[in-house]
């Protein structure tokens, strides 16, 4: 006898009917479900979905081509799914186990269709069924693996993850589904006796069907029928629930998978004719957010992983990435009309509270402003839901609105009369090069590169110290460089990232302008902020450079040859590297430096420097406390982000920490000198200039 | 109830004040302006007033040339209701911004006025005062603390003295100046004074105000302080207290 | 021909000195273009203040003793004030600057349509007027002026006008009578919170002593940081190393994310300089350092730097301003 099974074997014809008019049932269930927030997320700001449709197939295939991959690598893939130990595994073999079965039960009604129009179409047996068989039994296991390591953890319930009530219920029903399945299959073996390897070929179910071996046949027979009916109004359950509960994510998730624009470190600008023609600026309610950042907060599941790499939340700040999702969600389903757009605000379901705000009341003016904008957050997501744009288009509206006081406020205003967020003179931004010898681009203007020094660079006497290292550097590699000395502004990083678009509009385009006079092509710049401002903020408004970082320049100048570090390793004992967020983490630079000093860190005849790396280090490097405009707020001594990542460095028995940016520069030297004597905080170009005596 | 706030048109407190090499004045070349830091302090306060009491009008006042509806536009943006400049044309001393404002006060009625202690670029902390003469109403000056009382009559102030703080009680209406540690204000950004565009911002000249005023204070000559000798190493206390005492004149 | 009324100035019934000052300028205009002085005490029970100010060569000390003018509430000292000057055809009225003087000598000065100059540093006669010099964008600039009208009132830097030293001459006391009826009432004194110390804000301080990481602990500030304060009339000041430190509360931090403060004196005690403390007193007239690291950012942004052990240096600085 062939291998197989009948599809819908033992199953009266009556529950046959009954199982599709249910299907019909549960589809309406759950295409309605979806279909109601859709309509939320569609009150949002359009997002032109059209424009990918739009041009000719090849067109049409370069728009759409990133997002499906991305729904093919992490969607299918699960690529972003993993890093966080065993509840990534449950989830990979959940998700693994769940489509295999989807699949294969997707492949038996297509099976059972074409036996229905001629029985020479049907593929459901032989050798196609033998190994079918065996691996929805292996994935069903594999199911349930994840299943039961989900169950588990949510009964330990972990501080960062969600909890509802309906996760029981879905827990449970997943649980429900595999075991009955098995059952289910089980008992059909009981009751069709296969022989051979067509029973063998379904391992768990012939261990299952030997417990019941005791049964009569029609034992067995109403056993199944019962089972399956159990098994599939689990299903039913399950499919008609996914709108309802957290398993939303699956639609929304995949979703905001296809439709993200995945870029870190870029920020969307804003045009003054919109300003004008909208009457506002940046995020005041929440149907300002786009649809597909509305979308994303259904994508949320609550996981945890951006709180987990949060460092406001770390230093107990009043701001959980996932809290302002959830809230937010939560604030879009009792605002916005579930009839649709056109309805009164405050008409939903929860209609009998009144409209509550979005800035103040739903997202607390404290969460909104201890955001460090180090992306840590958009780096881990697995739906890739961007916490970091919420926030900042928030900020937009709240220094739009002009609910912006303080000492932040007072580093805007600073930067826009005199160009650096301190208020220094913009007269003396090259008073730091005085006397040794750096040419402007005015002086030399066939410079090869241009370095941009920056604000801190020009400005704080500590990093001033740094500028003066890399051009000793420079001259000592023998570079044709210049600076902008007086016509260099700040970049407006912080500006932007604080939420004043105009400011840094303003700041940028004057650099700009500067940038086109001298025609610059080539920057290199030791401040990682400023590196990623030119990089990703400055095309946007017509500047296109090609910007590396010193670490990078210096590199490449070991690697042609024009910088050689001779002579003794310092007398450090042991090293450590402090990845800027901005560099390693935003634009993903994290090895030149970490060359840089494992060549300071050996010679040929003394023992090398211990280097150590930290835990959280590279993209996944805990950031300093200073970006996001925090720079120019206060901490609490018990709450400074800075502490935490000293802590951290110190903890690795270093001496010496390494960093790459002015910014972690000053952050970590506090942090460090809270802590301990015997550390330093150094520079890597200050680092490789003492190597070489310079 | 109208709170009338007026501002001042002052060199931005961050730029290096350079002179004209002859003397004459100050080299406004590349000059930022800005809203008087005190002003944004009183106008804050009248704006924190806003937000409680709710019914409140907050009018903002400059006194000079067209170049102040820059400042008036940032009062505005910040959150006052309405803007009033009155047109002059030649710098005015403490005494005739008084009774120009005194008749501006006339024309409004407000409550009473908000304003900032002192401008930064004048320094003289004498307007308030003498606009509260002229009036014949009270005054609280250098306040950092103030509360409305008995339905908005009186205003309990705290005053920032050399001794102390110092607790005042005072009749409204009455003219009420600002000092540093009263709030700080918020900032107003580009979007924000660009609506404000839309908000009535009136101009008047002193005729319609029926005042003719003159400055009596005329400045013969500007110059610079003492030069600042580059930084120096001393090596004991006492070359330190004598540096102090006799270069400086610190001591 | 000048007729100068020289506004004394007390607090809590003592005289305060900064009035000699103002005594100062007043013999300096007199010597120069002639005429007399008088000086003027308002308070109550007020028979030893006046008595204090009779060796300096007044015409008159005049004492407007009353319970009214208990305290200096400025409503009914500018009208005692102003009223006095007019009956005795004062052409200046005069205090030294304080918040006392700045608060009432204006209102005084629009009662009598009289215009006022503030902060005056100096004077010159000038033909039959005077010119005066005063201190304007937070003393980065000197302004030379005149101001026109036969009465002026003024208000001059303690620090530039030297104390006069005492005469043989004693003037005599004359009362001023004060009509309580007809005074004022807009204002109703209620307290005075003396600061902890005695210490002015540092915002507002002429002088600032700021002590940081090399200051151990709140005892030794005090007794460093407080006592050298103390010594110039200064405020205290701090750097966020100290706050974090628990040392000192975050009401004396100065810095980007702290108080921003202007002193003519800033005595930075064992500060390291860097930006984010810099950029809270960049706008002072002389920085002073004291530090053991010779390397510390704060030398290259001082007039005067010391290197040397902050625990033995302040000490000896204390002693010897106290002499």
């Amino acid at each position: 006898m062939i291998p197989t099974r009948e599809t819908f074997g033992n199953i009266p014809h009556g529950s046959v009917i009954l199982f599709y008019g249910l299907t019909v049932v549960t589809m309406a269930v759950f295409a309605g479900g979806v279909w109601r927030r859709v309509k939320l997320w569609r009150q949002g700001a359009s997002i032109s979905v059209r424009q990918l449709l739009a041009g000719n197939i090849r067109q049409i295939w370069n728009n759409l081509r990133p997002g499906i991959r991305r729904l093919l690598a992490e969607g299918l893939g699960q690529a972003r799914v993993r890093g966080r130990g065993l509840a990534s595994w449950a989830h990979i073999w959940l998700f693994a186990g769940f489509m295999m079965l989807l699949l294969g039960t997707t492949l038996l009604e297509i099976d059972h269709l074409a036996a229905g129009v001629s029985p020479a179409l049907k593929f459901h047996q032989g050798v196609y069924y033998i190994l079918y068989e065996f691996t929805l039994d292996v994935f069903g296991l594999l199911f349930l693996a994840g299943c039961l390591l989900f169950f588990w953890r949510r009964l330990r319930r972990p501080a960062s993850v969600g909890h509802r009530a309906t996760d029981w219920y879905v827990i449970g029903s997943f649980l429900a589904i595999g075991a009955t399945g098995y059952l289910v299959e089980g008992l059909r073996i009981v009751w069709q006796r296969p022989a051979g390897i067509a029973a063998a070929c379904s391992p768990v179910g012939l261990l299952i069907s030997q417990q019941f071996s005791g049964m009569t046949e029609a034992g067995a027979r109403s056993a199944h029928l019962a089972l399956w009916w159990v098994h599939a109004l689990f299903v039913f359950g399950f499919i008609g629930s996914i709108p309802y509960t957290r398993l939303l994510h699956t639609i929304a998730g995949s979703l905001n998978l296809f439709l993200v624009r995945p870029e870190l470190g870029r920020m969307v600008p804003v045009t003054m004719e919109e300003v004008e023609q909208t009457e506002r600026i940046g995020v005041a309610a929440i149907n300002h957010f786009t649809q597909q950042q509305l979308l994303s907060l259904d994508a949320c599941m609550e996981c945890g992983r951006c709180e987990e790499a949060c460092p406001a939340f770390a230093t107990s700040k009043p701001l959980s990435p996932k809290k302002v999702v959830q809230d937010l969600k939560r604030h879009m389903s009792c605002t916005l009309s579930s009839r649709g757009p056109g309805l009164p605000e405050g008409q939903g379901p929860a209609a009998s509270q009144p409209a509550r705000l979005l800035h103040d009341e739903t997202i607390a003016a404290d969460t909104l402003w201890s955001c460090t904008a180090c992306s840590a957050c958009v780096r881990v997501c697995p739906v890739r839901v961007d916490p970091l744009t919420l926030l900042t288009d928030m900020r937009r509206n709240r220094v739009g609105e002009s609910a912006l006081s303080g000492t932040a406020a007072t580093a805007l205003r600073r930067m826009q009369s005199s160009g650096n967020p301190w208020g220094l003179p913009a007269a003396e931004r090259a008073n730091w090069a005085e006397g040794i010898g750096v040419p402007t681009a005015r002086e030399n203007p066939n410079f090869e590169v241009l370095y941009w020094v920056g604000c801190a660079g020009s400005y704080d006497r500590r990093a001033q110290r740094v500028a003066r290292a890399f051009v000793k550097l420079l001259k000592h590699a023998g570079v044709n460089f210049a600076i902008l000395g007086r016509e260099e502004k700040c970049t407006g990083d912080s500006a932007r990232r604080l939420g004043d678009e105009f400011l840094f509009q303003e700041l940028a385009q004057a650099n700009i302008a500067t940038l086109a006079r001298y025609n610059v092509r080539r920057i290199v710049t030791h401040c990682p902020h400023c590196l990623n401002s030119l990089v990703r903020d400055y095309p946007q408004f017509g500047g296109s450079y090609e910007v590396v970082h010193h670490t990078q320049f210096l590199e490449q100048l070991v690697g042609a040859g024009r910088l050689a570090v001779t002579g003794d390793a310092p007398p450090e004992k042991a090293m450590t590297y402090h990845d800027p967020c901005y560099l390693a983490r935003v634009n993903g630079v994290h090895q030149p430096p970490r060359n840089l000093l494992n060549l300071v860190s050996h010679t040929a005849s003394s023992s090398p420097v211990d280097f150590r790396e930290m835990p959280r280090r590279r993209e996944k490097t805990f950031c300093c406390g200073a970006g996001g405009g925090r720079m120019w707020m206060e901490e609490t001594p018990s709450q400074r982000v800075s502490t935490v990542r000293a802590k951290e460095a110190l903890a690795t028995g270093a001496t010496t920490v390494a960093v790459g940016c002015p910014f972690c520069l000053t952050m970590l030297t506090d942090g460090v000198a809270a802590q301990t004597d015997a550390a330093q905080v150094l520079d890597v170009a200050e680092i490789l200039a003492a190597r070489l005596k310079l | 109830m109208k709170i009338l706030v007026p501002l001042k048109r002052v060199p931005d407190p961050d730029t290096r004040i350079r002179l004209k090499p002859d003397g004459s004045a100050v080299d406004l070349d590349g000059v930022k302006f800005a809203v008087n830091p005190f002003d944004a302090i009183a106008l804050e306060e009248a704006l924190r007033i806003k937000e409680k009491l709710g019914d409140v009008e907050v009018v903002v006042a400059a006194v000079g040339g067209e170049e102040c509806v820059e400042q008036l536009r940032v009062g505005l943006a910040m959150g006052a209701d309405r803007a009033l400049l009155v047109k002059t044309a030649d710098p005015l001393d403490s005494l005739a911004i008084a009774k120009v404002l005194a008749a501006l006060y006339g024309r409004e009625q407000p409550a009473f006025v908000l304003m900032g202690k002192q401008a930064i670029d004048d320094d003289s902390n004498q307007v308030g005062q003498m606009l509260a003469a002229l009036l014949g109403i009270g005054q609280a000056t250098f306040v950092s603390r103030l509360e409305l009382l008995e339905n908005n009559q009186k205003a309990r102030c705290g005053r920032e003295t050399d001794g102390g703080i110092e607790t005042v009680t005072v009749r409204l209406p009455a003219i009420i100046t600002s000092d540093l540690r009263l709030n700080e204000p918020r900032y107003a950004s580009l979007p924000g004074i660009m609506k404000a565009k839309k908000k009535p911002l009136e101009e008047l000249g002193l005729p319609e105000l029926g005042l003719t005023v003159a400055s009596r204070t005329r400045v013969l000559k500007l110059e610079p302080p003492a030069a600042r000798k580059a930084g120096l190493r001393v090596k004991t206390v006492d070359e330190l207290l004598e540096k102090l005492k006799h270069d400086a004149k610190v001591l | 021909m000048a007729n100068i009324l020289v506004i004394a100035e007390l607090d809590h019934g003592q005289l305060k000195q900064a009035t000699l000052s103002a005594v100062a300028f007043a013999r300096k205009v007199v010597a120069e273009a002639g005429g007399t002085f008088d000086i003027l005490v308002l308070g109550e029970n007020i028979a030893a203040a006046a008595e204090l100010l009779r060796p300096y060569g007044a015409s008159a000390v005049l004492a407007a003793d009353h319970a009214e003018l208990r305290h200096p509430v400025g409503d009914k000292y500018a009208q005692v004030i102003a009223g006095v000057a007019k009956e005795r055809g004062s052409t200046m009225t005069v205090g030294a600057a304080s918040t006392f003087s700045k608060d009432i000598l204006p209102r005084a000065a629009a009662l009598l349509d009289a215009g006022m100059l503030s902060d005056v540093i100096d004077v010159q006669r000038a033909g039959d007027d005077f010119t005066f010099k005063r201190v304007m964008f937070a003393g980065n600039v000197i302004a030379t002026v005149k101001l026109d009208g036969v009465v002026k009132f003024l208000t001059v830097r303690a620090t530039a006008f030297a104390h006069s030293p005492k005469g043989g001459e004693v003037s005599p006391i004359q009362g001023v009578p004060v009509e309580a009826g007809q005074l004022p009432g807009f204002i109703e004194y209620e307290k005075r919170e003396a600061k902890e110390t005695g210490r002015p804000d540092s915002t507002e301080a002429r002088v600032v002593v700021s002590g940081g990481r090399a200051i151990k602990n709140a005892e030794d500030f005090e007794r460093l940081i407080g006592g050298l304060a103390d010594a110039l009339g200064g405020a205290v000041g701090s750097s966020r190393a100290l706050v974090d430190a628990g040392v000192t509360p975050n009401s004396l931090q100065v810095g980007q994310t702290g108080k921003i403060v202007a002193p003519d004196l800033y005595i930075a005690v064992g500060i390291s300089g860097a930006i984010q403390h810099l950029a809270g007193m960049k706008d002072t007239k002389v920085i002073v350092a004291i530090n053991k690291d010779l390397e510390a950012p704060i030398f290259e942004v001082a007039d005067f730097g010391l290197v040397g052990d902050v625990y033995q240096v302040v000490p000896e600085l204390v002693e010897k301003l106290k002499k």
